[in-house]
C-alpha cells in the first residue's frame, strides 16, 4: 500500500476526517477546476478510494462517532464558501459574451464539483440507516442534487441573472438583423434557466422566456406596422409567414417547445390580428380582389394564416365579407332577371321566361365559391355558412310573378326532358348538374313549392313517356330525399315506381288477354293502361268523356281484368291524360299510304266521329263527346278542336259558311248555354274533314295541350301549396299543443316556425290567423286571465 | 474504450488481488464511480473488505452480469442466489457490509432478506439464541414492548 493511503486510529475524530478530506479531496478538485485542467486527473484511484474511506468511516462508525450530519454541513459551507468567494467575483469582473462565458464555464465546474460531492459514501452511509428507515437511497441523491443546486443558484445565479439575460435578449436581436452569433454560447446560457429550475420550469419561465416574449411582442409590433403601410397584402402574408418561420426556427434553437408556442401565439396576435381589418380591407389587394382575381395561393396562404389559433378573431371578418360578396353578386343577377321579368310582363308577357340563365349563373356562382371554400379555404364550416346565408337570401326574394323555386323546378324538367333543350348534354353532366341543382335547392325556404311544381312537372313527363332516363329521375329523388328527408319525396317515389308497376300491370293484362282468348274483343286495338296511385299524382279531373264504342269495350275488359287481381282497388278513368295513335286512310294527298296521327284521347274522339260523317257541327260534337256544360268546358272542347284545324296539321276544316242557317237551326241548343257572345257565335260553326290535308311524314304528332305546365295549373299549383301549408301550420300547432298543454303565443309562433322550417318559412300572420280558427273550432282556448297564453281542450 | 476486455485489479484489506473485467464489477456503483472519476486506474484499494468475502462478492457480480448476455429463468436466479447465500452468518454479515461499502444494491437486498428470512417466525428467545444476542431488557420493559406489540402476535 502507498503512503497516501492512511489508517486512521478507532474511532476516528471528525476534526481530523475532515481535514484529511479538505486537504486531500476538495483542494487538489478546485485547484484543477480553476486551472481548467481535466478533472479526471485530479486523483488516482488510491486517494479517491482514500477520500472514501475516510467518509465511509465518518459516517458508519459506531454511535456517538456518527458525524454524517456535521460532514454535510460542512461540505456545504465550504461549497457556498467558494462560490462565493471565488466563482461570483470573477463572473461579476467580465462583461458581454465574456460574462456569458464565464457563467457557463463555472456552472460547468459546479456540476463536476457537485457529481463529485454526491458520490460520497456518507449518502451511501445514511443508506444503511435509510434501509432500516425503508426509504430510497436514490431520493437521497436527489435531495443532495438539490441542495447543491440551489447553492449556485442562490449564491451565483440570483445576482447576475438579469444582466446574463439583457445579454442574451441583445444577442437575439443582433441574429434578427442577421449579424452571426454564438449559438451555443446562448445555448448553454438558456440550459443554466433551465436546470436550475430543476425538474420546474418556473425559474426559466419568469426569468427568461416572459422578458423575451415581451421583446418578441415589441418586435413584431415594430415591423408589422411598418409592412402594413408599405406593402400589399398577398406580400404582406409572406413576410408573415417567414417571419413565424423565422420564430420557429429561433425557438427550436434556443428555447423550449413551450415558449415555442407561446411566442407564436404572440407574433400570431401582433402580425395577423392587429392588422386583419386593415390588411382585408385594401383596396387593390384586399380579400375581396383576391377573390375576385381568383389568387388561390394568396388565399391559401390566408386561410393558413388566419386560421392559426394566436388570431382570435379568426377568419370571421374575412367570412362575413365573402358572404356580403356573395350576396351582392346574386343580388345583381336576381335583379337583372327581375328586369327583365318585368319588361317581359309589360310586353304582355306572352314569351315565358324559364329562367335556365338564371339557374345556371346562380349555378355557377355557388360552384365558385364552393371551390375555392374547398381547396383555398380549408373547407371550414364557417365559410359554408357564409355561402348558405348569402344563397338563402337572394333565392328566397319575391321576383315578381315567379319564384325562384318555381324556376328551379322547371330547370330540373328541362335537364330531365327527352326534348329538353340540353338534349345534347350526355347523362354524367346532366348529373353533375343536377347535383348542382340540389345545392341550391337546400338553401331554398319555399322547399314545399318546389315540390309541388316539381310533382306536376314530373307527372307530365312520366305520363306521356317524356322522361330522359328512369335512373336519372331516381337518382335526382334520392338526392332530394338526402336534404330534406324520406317524408319530401315518398310522393315522388311513389309516381316512379307506379310507372314501374303499371309495366308490369301491363304486361299481365296482355297474358290475361292471350290465355283467356279475347284478344278479338279489343280488335285490332293496342290498348295501355297506366294505373297511378291516388294521393301520389297531382289530383286530376275525371270526366265522363263519351268515348267510342271500340275503346269503352277495351276499357270495360281491363277492368274486369284488374278487379279479378284485387277486390279492395277501384279505377278511376283519367281521360284528359291519354294519349292515342290513329291511322289514316284516304287522303289523296297521303299518296294512298296511310298515316298515324298522334293525338290526345279527347282529340282522338272527336276525330272517331268523323269516320262516320264528313261534317259536323259543334253543338252535335258536343253532344257525342258528353263534355260538361260549363264555360270551363266548352272551353276545352273548342281548344281540342282547334288544335285539330291549326295551320301546321289541318286535319279538320272549320266551316263557316252558311253559319246563318245553322244559327237559326240552332236555336234550342243556344239557350242552354248561358255565355258570352263570343262563344255563341263559335258553336254555330261547322268542322269537316280536311281532305286535302297532306301529312310531311307518316307519323304526325299533334301538340299535346296537357304537356306544358301553363299559367291556370301554376296558380292552381300555388293554391295547392297555400291550403297545404294552412293544413301544416295547423297540425304544426295542435302537436305542439297537445304535448304543451299550455303555452303563450310568442313562444307557439316560434316553435310552428321551427317544426316546419325544413319545407317552407310560415308567415306569422298565416299562423296566427290559424290560431284563431283553430280557437273557433275549438281545439284551443285562450287563458282566462292572460289572453297572450293559449291552452289546449282535449 | 473496450470494456469487456477491460480489467481492474481489486485489492482486499488482506492484500489479496482480484483481476476482475470492468464491465462486471461495475455492479458496484463506488467501483463503477472511481473508473469513471479517474484514468488509467490499474488497482483500486478496498481497505474494508475481506479476500475471502470480495471474492464472494465477485462471483455474485459475475453471475449477475453474465445474466445480462445469457439471460436465465427467474427460478433457476433463485436457486442460484439461493446457493449463493448458503453460508454462515458471519459471512453473510461481512457481505451485507461489502455490499453496503461497495454499494451493489441488489447484493445488499438480497443479503438483508435473507435476514429477515432467518427472523421470521421465530419468538424473541429464539431470535436472540440464533443472532447471540444479550436480552439488555429488565422484565418490566419486556413486559411494555410485548403489550406494545402485541397486535403482531399470532392468536
Amino acid at each position: 500500500m502507498s503512503n497516501s493511503f492512511p489508517r486512521f486510529p478507532y474511532p476516528l475524530s471528525f476534526e481530523e476526517g475532515w481535514s484529511f478530506i479538505w486537504n486531500k479531496g476538495f483542494l487538489p478538485l478546485q485547484h484543477c477546476l480553476e486551472s481548467g485542467m481535466d478533472s479526471r486527473k485530479k486523483y488516482g484511484a488510491e486517494q479517491w478510494m482514500a477520500i472514501y474511506n475516510t467518509v465511509y468511516t465518518l459516517c458508519t462508525q459506531k454511535p456517538p462517532h456518527i458525524y454524517a450530519d456535521q460532514l454535510y454541513a460542512s461540505i456545504k459551507e465550504t461549497e457556498v464558501q467558494y462560490l462565493k468567494e471565488r466563482v461570483l467575483p470573477s463572473v461579476k469582473s467580465l462583461h458581454n459574451e465574456f460574462k456569458l462565458k464565464e457563467l457557463v464555464h463555472r456552472w460547468e465546474n459546479h456540476k463536476v464539483m457537485a457529481s463529485f460531492l454526491l458520490l460520497f459514501p456518507f449518502f451511501v452511509a445514511v443508506n444503511l440507516k435509510c434501509f432500516v428507515d425503508a426509504m430510497d437511497s436514490k431520493d437521497f441523491r436527489l435531495f443532495g442534487q438539490i441542495l447543491c443546486y440551489e447553492c449556485f443558484r442562490d449564491n451565483v445565479f440570483q445576482a447576475v441573472k438579469a444582466e446574463a439575460r439583457s445579454i442574451i435578449l441583445s444577442l437575439l436581436e443582433k441574429e434578427r438583423m442577421s449579424e452571426t452569433v454564438d449559438q451555443l454560447l446562448i445555448q448553454s446560457v438558456v440550459r443554466i434557466f433551465i436546470e436550475l429550475g430543476n425538474g420546474s420550469l418556473k425559474l426559466y419561465t419568469e426569468e427568461l422566456e416572459t422578458p423575451y416574449l415581451k421583446a418578441v411582442a415589441e418586435y413584431c409590433k415594430g415591423v408589422s406596422n411598418r409592412w402594413a403601410e408599405e406593402d400589399s397584402f398577398p406580400v404582406y402574408m409572406i413576410r408573415v409567414e417567414e417571419a413565424l418561420e423565422d420564430e420557429v426556427r429561433r425557438c427550436k434553437t434556443y428555447f423550449t417547445e413551450q415558449t415555442e408556442e407561446r411566442s407564436l401565439l404572440i407574433c400570431e396576435a401582433e402580425l395577423l390580428d392587429a392588422h386583419q381589418h386593415k390588411l382585408l380591407m385594401k383596396e387593390q389587394s384586399g380579400f375581396i380582389p383576391l377573390l375576385l382575381q381568383g389568387r388561390k395561393s394568396d388565399l391559401a396562404r390566408w386561410y393558413r394564416l388566419f386560421s392559426r389559433p394566436g388570431v382570435s378573431q379568426g377568419i370571421e371578418p374575412a367570412a362575413e365579407m365573402l358572404r356580403t360578396q356573395i350576396l351582392q353578386e346574386g343580388n345583381d343577377v336576381v335583379k337583372a332577371f327581375r328586369a327583365r321579368l318585368e319588361q317581359n310582363d309589360k310586353n304582355g308577357g306572352e314569351k315565358t321566361l324559364h329562367g335556365q340563365e338564371l339557374i345556371e349563373t346562380l349555378m355557377e356562382i355557388h360552384e365558385r365559391y364552393l371551390e375555392v371554400i374547398i381547396t383555398c379555404l380549408g373547407s371550414h364550416t364557417r365559410f359554408y355558412r357564409a355561402i348558405k346565408e348569402a344563397f338563402e337570401s337572394f333565392l328566397n326574394q319575391p321576383l315578381g310573378s315567379v319564384t325562384c323555386a318555381e324556376l328551379l323546378s322547371t330547370y330540373c324538367d328541362t335537364l330531365l326532358k327527352a326534348s329538353g333543350e340540353i338534349r345534347h348534354l350526355s347523362e354524367d353532366a346532366i348529373e353533375d348538374k343536377l347535383e348542382k341543382v340540389v345545392k341550391l335547392f337546400s338553401y331554398l325556404s319555399e322547399k314545399d313549392l318546389f315540390g309541388e311544381f316539381y310533382r306536376k312537372q314530373l307527372s307530365k313527363r312520366l305520363l306521356f313517356q317524356r322522361s330522359l332516363s328512369e335512373d336519372l329521375e331516381r337518382s335526382f329523388i334520392t338526392k332530394l330525399k338526402m336534404t330534406c328527408g324520406s317524408q319530401y319525396t315518398s310522393k315522388l317515389e311513389g309516381m316512379v315506381t307506379d310507372m314501374h308497376l303499371s309495366r308490369e300491370v301491363q304486361e299481365g293484362f296482355h297474358v290475361w288477354l292471350q290465355s283467356n282468348a279475347i284478344q278479338q274483343v279489343l280488335g285490332n286495338i293496342d290498348f295501355n293502361v297506366t294505373v297511378l296511385t291516388t294521393g301520389h299524382w297531382p289530383t286530376y279531373k275525371s270526366d265522363d268523356i263519351c268515348l267510342p264504342e271500340e275503346l269503352g269495350r277495351c276499357l270495360s275488359v281491363f277492368q274486369e281484368y284488374y278487379d279479378s287481381r284485387t277486390s279492395q282497388r277501384k279505377l278511376r278513368w283519367v281521360h284528359s291524360l291519354g294519349v292515342g295513335t290513329l291511322h289514316c286512310h284516304g287522303f289523296p294527298f297521303a299518296k294512298g299510304k296511310s298515316f298515324e296521327l298522334q293525338v290526345s284521347t279527347h282529340q282522338m274522339c272527336i276525330l272517331l266521329l268523323f269516320n262516320d260523317t264528313e261534317r259536323l257541327s259543334f253543338e252535335s260534337i258536343h253532344e257525342s263527346l258528353n263534355v260538361g256544360n260549363s264555360e270551363q268546358d266548352l272551353e276545352g272542347l273548342r281548344k281540342y278542336l282547334n288544335s285539330l284545324c291549326s295551320s301546321k296539321y289541318p286535319i279538320l276544316r272549320k266551316d263557316t259558311t252558311g253559319n246563318d242557317q245553322e244559327n237559326a237551326k240552332n236555336d234550342v241548343s243556344t239557350k242552354r248555354v248561358r255565355s258570352s257572345r263570343c262563344l255563341l257565335k263559335n258553336i254555330q260553326e261547322m268542322y269537316e274533314i280536311n281532305w286535302n290535308f297532306a301529312p310531311l311524314s307518316r307519323r304526325i304528332k299533334i301538340p299535346l295541350l296537357m304537356a306544358r305546365i301553363n299559367q291556370e295549373e301554376k296558380e292552381a299549383t300555388r293554391t295547392a301549396v297555400d291550403e297545404d301549408r294552412r293544413h301544416a301550420i295547423e297540425a304544426a300547432i295542435v302537436r305542439i299543443m297537445k304535448s304543451r298543454r299550455t303555452i303563450d303565443h310568442q313562444r307557439l309562433i316560434v316553435e310552428v316556425s321551427q317544426q316546419l322550417m325544413q319545407l317552407f318559412n310560415p308567415d306569422p300572420k298565416v299562423i296566427k290567423a290559424r290560431i284563431e280558427d283553430l280557437i273557433t273550432r275549438e281545439y284551443i282556448e285562450r287563458d282566462e286571465q292572460n289572453s297572450s297564453l293559449y291552452k289546449y281542450v282535449a | 474504450m473496450n470494456n469487456n476486455s477491460k480489467t481492474v485489479k481489486l485489492v482486499s484489506s488482506d492484500n489479496e488481488i482480484f483481476e476482475v473485467e470492468t464491465s462486471i464489477i461495475s455492479l458496484s456503483e463506488t467501483i463503477k464511480n472511481v473508473l469513471e472519476d479517474t484514468e488509467d486506474t490499474e488497482s483500486i484499494p478496498l481497505p474494508n473488505v475481506e479476500g475471502r468475502i470480495l471474492a464472494k462478492v465477485v462471483e455474485y457480480c459475475r453471475y449477475h452480469s453474465l445474466l445480462k448476455t445469457i439471460p436465465q429463468s427467474e427460478e433457476d436466479i433463485e436457486r442460484w442466489d439461493r446457493e449463493f447465500l448458503n453460508v454462515d452468518q458471519p459471512t453473510l454479515f461481512h457481505l451485507i457490509l461489502a455490499a453496503n461499502y461497495l454499494d451493489i444494491k441488489s447484493l445488499l437486498d438480497l443479503t438483508c432478506k435473507r435476514v429477515a428470512d432467518m427472523i421470521k417466525g421465530k419468538k424473541p428467545e429464539e431470535i436472540r439464541k440464533e443472532f447471540n444476542i444479550v436480552n439488555d431488557f429488565t422484565p418490566e420493559e419486556e413486559e411494555e414492548v410485548r403489550r406494545e406489540n402485541a397486535w403482531c402476535e399470532d392468536p
